[in-house]
């Protein structure tokens, strides 16, 4: 236990573990894995994958996308989506990914100084914490959305039993995920004013610049393109969510900014 | 007359200085002192009564305030804002970091105190068994430890091993207290001259990572090459935790005293030289009974023999 | 076997013995049952036992009834009723009696109705301990309930709900249900295996001779399969998650050896057939079997050769078959010198698990107190050498072009060392290995190697 005694030691080793001190070159084929699109994929799963892609379009990295129904499982975080293939390494989740391309030499956050970058973090956690519950609230604890949307979709890779079996495993995971962080006991309407809260947040951090760090767009406009786009264009029992993030017209034109400058092909 | 009402706070008793020990009890009472709120504050030391098995209860006029929104909420009703005079960027700001520090210190400060197996036993909850009375003593500290493994465990299911966790946990936590430490910068509170309720958050998670005497106590070395942070706790408990503070001074006065006279005058009784003679006569005792029993040593009646010889 | 007394005719003294020789002019005379009793039984029904026991009254000479009582007796133990029963054959007397006419006595003692389980198995180089309760016999229909749980050295923890019954007749059978949830481990690659299933098992036992027995299962598992570390190879990583299998397997074991670890003589030949795809999500036909020849060559020394082969055929168009359904090869008790499930590379362009192996053993048995009497030491300990040879392949659409490379380069390696035998059913081996032909990516052993289990080649 003698090499705990530092902090720098336990930085060093949380680095190990997650296999992103490895320097060099961007790998070739970097493969990105996440579950089926159409049929299968839900929406926190698809905000952090979206996130992911728009991150690595930003810095201008190649990646091939690859589905897999089991795309969870494969994660060598079992349960985070998306990890990428990198050679021979497995990174999962939007924060390891960058700083995975950060110790690659790929970063958009170079150019900030010390109290953006405070920003960056602080607003980075913010989504990551809290809008990320909410849409986990409103896919797995919302009883009506759980039963039209979710369960459908979750179970469609499965054949019989399983349907059930996985579906009520990864619920009651996500409960308690829910439970412990509080959320669970919230209402509906706490929720989305937890999301309003978040959106004005983030709206007046904004303002009418065009990125939230000037003209560069940095790791937190991939991240707040990621969720709110899904947002926005997930199909939900009803339109509440969306509207709640429509209502914030410099968001909208952020995302749409981001969508026609990285993804021409696709409409908002 | 009209009286205006007061908070009710049931809370955990303070010790090394800060005003209460436990971080959600500490976080109202800082949040209290810097809106000025009027307060009772009872160190009943006794989560019995409450609903969720924990302090601190908060009650406003007779109504318990769960969590820290509807604190927030009920205080606002009476014109007590710390956010008083902060922009709209500056609250969002305050928002986005509060979020960072609940997702990343309270892991850290749960996992240090329940999940670390020697602080656990050594420190967490004797403290516990200490401050409640005698049949709660029994249940609530394992119920904690519980919960407090429960919620790591949830949290962090995609990690196998405790050490991975801890790594993981920590390194965050690193990170989180670094960015904190360069954003407090040489400034009196986060926000200026006023401390705030990211203040009162971040005391809150921070004081009992820097005061709390922990056996393993990695990320106290690490906050205490803070400087910033450190004189920035200590002045939260200078200037709005007076009391608490002073008897704090005075109990490490009185102590330092105690230990040095200790020092000094072992009692007899506490000596190991007293000890092992002690373990010697008995074990001599024990022998010699023994062999009595089993017939090794027989006393017989020689003298009078040889009186008739 | 238990007490056999035999007191048929007159001229013979009450209380002497039988020699040899009267024993056999006896045996061949003409003899019949008039009376079979049962005591010590409460709670069994009869019909249970009639069945068995009516064997019994076709036996036409004394041989004859003492074999007949034989199989009897080891019927009614099969039932897992009884903890023990002893034979009493005698002339019948009394009004009813016929001039040749026996009287069988079968004195039984009943299991009680609640027991404790705890014994040890051995199983792919791991012992484990089983622990757990049983009700036996709950309402006299030879039924009986099991909860076991078991934990191995290797970290393998398995618990299982068990409810059997058994049929008595001229073919004995049993019925049996499992429920069970297993976690298992692959240290190599960091891999768990998780299953929760259910197994309907239907046993014939073939009455007359035991050694023959068949088996039909029904098995539905659900799988999981998770690769702990990030060195894990990703075509196993590819296949991690849930799926389900739902088959029906056969199972025919022939067993004339003397002993199931350490055998002098005999034959064991066990083929399984499973075809995997009424519901579930993997299909696939998979045959594969074990044979073993023992022949003693003199006293003390005993050759062994075995022979073991498996083909899997994948039927599925969505779902591949995953590696818990592919064939392993290699490890201390089937392909010595190799690690287990060692052959093989499991590099990322190379998929773990194979689709057809085949495996040979040669082994020569020495007993190691040379020239001596039987003796437990001989019993439970023997010196042996032995050479392997086994390969792996995948078996394509072209059966000619797939038999070439199943024999090409194939793995080959020998050594010697010491067997020891357990209880029944458990063996260790510790071997100095080396292999003599191998390919790159194998895991090998040159060296020693310790093995224990309950199957091996």
């Amino acid at each position: 236990m003698a090499d705990f005694k530092t902090s720098s030691s336990i930085l060093t080793k949380e680095c190990l573990r997650t296999q992103i001190c490895g320097e060099g070159e961007w790998p070739k084929n970097t493969v990105i894995y996440q579950p089926y699109e159409t049929e299968q994929i839900l929406l926190p799963d698809n905000s952090k994958c979206l996130s992911v892609k728009t991150f690595l379009k930003m810095a201008g990295l190649e990646f091939i996308v690859e589905a897999r129904e089991n795309a969870e499982y494969m994660s060598p975080h079992r349960g985070k989506v998306p990890f990428i293939k990198a050679g021979q390494f497995l990174v999962a989740d939007f924060e390891p990914i960058v700083s995975f391309a950060q110790s690659k030499g790929y970063s958009l956050s170079t150019s900030l100084d010390e109290t953006q970058k405070w920003d960056l973090r602080v607003y980075m956690a913010l989504v990551n914490n809290v809008l990320l519950n909410a849409e986990i609230y409103v896919t797995w604890n919302h009883e009506l959305t759980y039963k039209e949307l979710t369960k459908p979709r979750y179970s469609s890779v499965y054949p019989f039993p399983l349907n059930h079996w996985a579906t009520y495993n990864k619920r009651r995971e996500m409960l308690s995920h829910l439970d412990v962080l509080g959320w669970k006991k919230k209402s509906l309407d706490e929720v989305f004013k937890e999301v309003e809260r978040i959106c004005e947040s983030l709206s007046n951090f904004l303002g009418d610049k065009k990125y939230f760090f000037y003209e560069k767009p940095t790791e937190l406009d991939a991240l707040v393109f990621g969720h709110l786009f899904s947002i926005i264009t997930t199909p939900l029992l009803n339109n509440r969510f969306a509207a709640t993030v429509r209502a914030y017209d410099n968001l909208v034109q952020l995302c749409v900014r981001i969508e026609t400058e990285f993804y021409q092909s696709r409409i908002l | 007359m009209f009286k205006p009402h007061q908070l009710e706070v049931d809370t955990w008793k303070g010790d090394w200085g800060l005003p209460s020990i436990d971080y959600k009890c500490l976080e109202v009472l800082a949040f209290a002192r810097f809106t000025n709120a009027p307060i009772n504050i009872y160190h009943s030391n006794n989560p019995y009564r409450s609903v969720t098995g924990h302090l601190p209860v908060v009650s406003y006029n007779k109504r318990l305030l769960m969590d820290r929104d509807s604190l927030m909420d009920c205080l606002e009703k009476q014109n007590l804002t710390p956010d008083f005079g902060l922009t709209s960027l500056q609250l969002a700001e305050e928002h986005a970091a509060i979020s960072m520090i609940d997702a990343q210190l309270e892991p850290a400060l749960l996992f240090a105190w329940w999940m670390d197996e020697s602080n656990c036993l050594n420190f967490t909850k004797p403290w516990y068994r200490n401050a409640l009375k005698f049949p709660f003593n029994w249940y609530y500290p394992n119920a904690y430890e519980r919960e407090a493994k429960h919620k790591i465990y949830t949290l962090y299911n995609h990690l196998d091993s405790d050490n991975d966790i801890m790594t993981e946990v920590y390194a965050e936590a690193i990170k989180c207290m670094n960015v904190l430490e360069s954003r407090l910068g040489n400034n009196f509170y986060f926000f200026g001259s006023h401390p705030t309720l990211l203040d009162a958050v971040a005391y809150s998670y921070l004081g009992p990572l820097l005061k709390a005497p922990l056996t393993d106590n990695r990320l106290q070395s690490h906050l205490k090459t803070c400087k910033n942070l450190c004189i920035w706790i200590d002045r939260i408990t200078r200037e709005y935790f007076k009391i608490d503070w002073q008897a704090h001074k005075c109990n490490e006065k009185k102590k330092l005293e105690e230990t040095k006279q200790q020092m000094n005058v072992t009692p007899w009784y506490k000596r190991d030289e007293t000890k092992n003679v002690l373990i010697g006569i008995v074990t001599v005792i024990t022998m010699v009974v023994y062999s009595f029993k089993i017939g090794l040593i027989s006393v017989s009646d020689t003298s009078d023999e040889e009186d008739e010889d | 076997m238990g007490n056999l007394y035999a007191k048929p005719y007159h001229d013979f003294n009450i209380n002497q013995k039988l020699s040899l020789q009267d024993f056999k002019l006896l045996g061949n005379q003409e003899a019949r049952v008039d009376q079979v009793h049962m005591h010590g039984y409460s709670k069994t029904k009869d019909f249970i036992l009639e069945s068995s026991i009516n064997l019994m009254f076709t036996s036409n000479s004394l041989k004859n009834i003492i074999n007949n009582a034989e199989i009897v007796r080891k019927n009614l133990m099969s039932l897992n009723c009884f903890e023990n029963i002893s034979v009493n054959i005698d002339v019948s007397s009394g009004s009813n009696s016929t001039p040749n006419g026996y009287k069988v006595t079968f004195n039984v003692q009943e299991l009680t109705f609640a027991s404790s389980i705890l014994h040890s198995v051995a199983r792919d180089n791991e012992g484990i301990v089983k622990l757990g309760f049983k009700l036996n016999n709950i309402t006299g229909h030879a039924n009986h309930f099991k909860i076991e749980s078991s934990i191995g050295n290797g970290g393998t923890q398995k618990y299982d709900a068990c409810i059997s019954k058994h049929i008595p007749g001229t073919i004995s059978s049993c019925i049996s249900g499992h429920i069970f949830k297993k976690k298992s481990y692959w240290n190599t690659v960091h891999g768990v295996f998780d299953e929760w299933g259910t197994l309907f098992d239907l046993l014939f036992l073939s009455p007359y001779k035991s050694h023959f027995s068949q088996n039909l299962q029904y098995e539905g598992v659900i799988r999981d399969i998770n690769m702990l570390s990030k060195e894990s190879p990703f075509k196993l990583r590819e296949e991690s998650g849930f799926s389900v299998k739902s088959s029906i397997k056969h199972i025919t074991t022939i067993d004339t050896r003397d002993s199931k670890v350490l055998a002098n003589e005999g034959v064991f030949f066990q083929m399984v057939m499973e075809v995997a795809g009424f519901g579930g999500d993997v299909k696939f036909l998979r045959n594969y079997f074990t044979s073993q020849f023992y022949s003693k060559i003199t006293k003390d020394v005993v050759f062994q050769g075995s022979f073991g082969g498996g083909v899997l055929t994948d039927l599925g168009t969505f779902k591949k078959v995953n590696m818990m359904d592919r064939f392993f090869l290699g490890g201390p008790m089937t392909l010595r010198g190799f690690q287990s499930r060692g052959i093989g590379n499991l590099n990322d362009n190379v998929v773990a698990g194979v689709t057809s192996y085949w495996v040979s053993a040669v082994h020569i048995y020495v007993k190691p107190l040379f020239g001596m009497e039987s003796n437990r030491i001989n019993e439970a300990i023997r010196l042996h050498l032995f050479c392997n040879a086994g390969n792996i392949s995948f078996f394509g659409k072209d059966t000619k072009s797939s038999l070439e490379r199943t024999f090409k380069g194939f793995r080959l390696s020998t050594g010697f060392g010491v067997v020891a035998r357990i209880g029944n059913s458990i063996r260790f081996e510790f071997n100095l290995c080396s292999p003599l032909q191998y390919s790159a990516g194998d895991r090998i052993v040159d060296g020693f190697q310790f093995g224990v289990g309950a199957n091996f080649i």
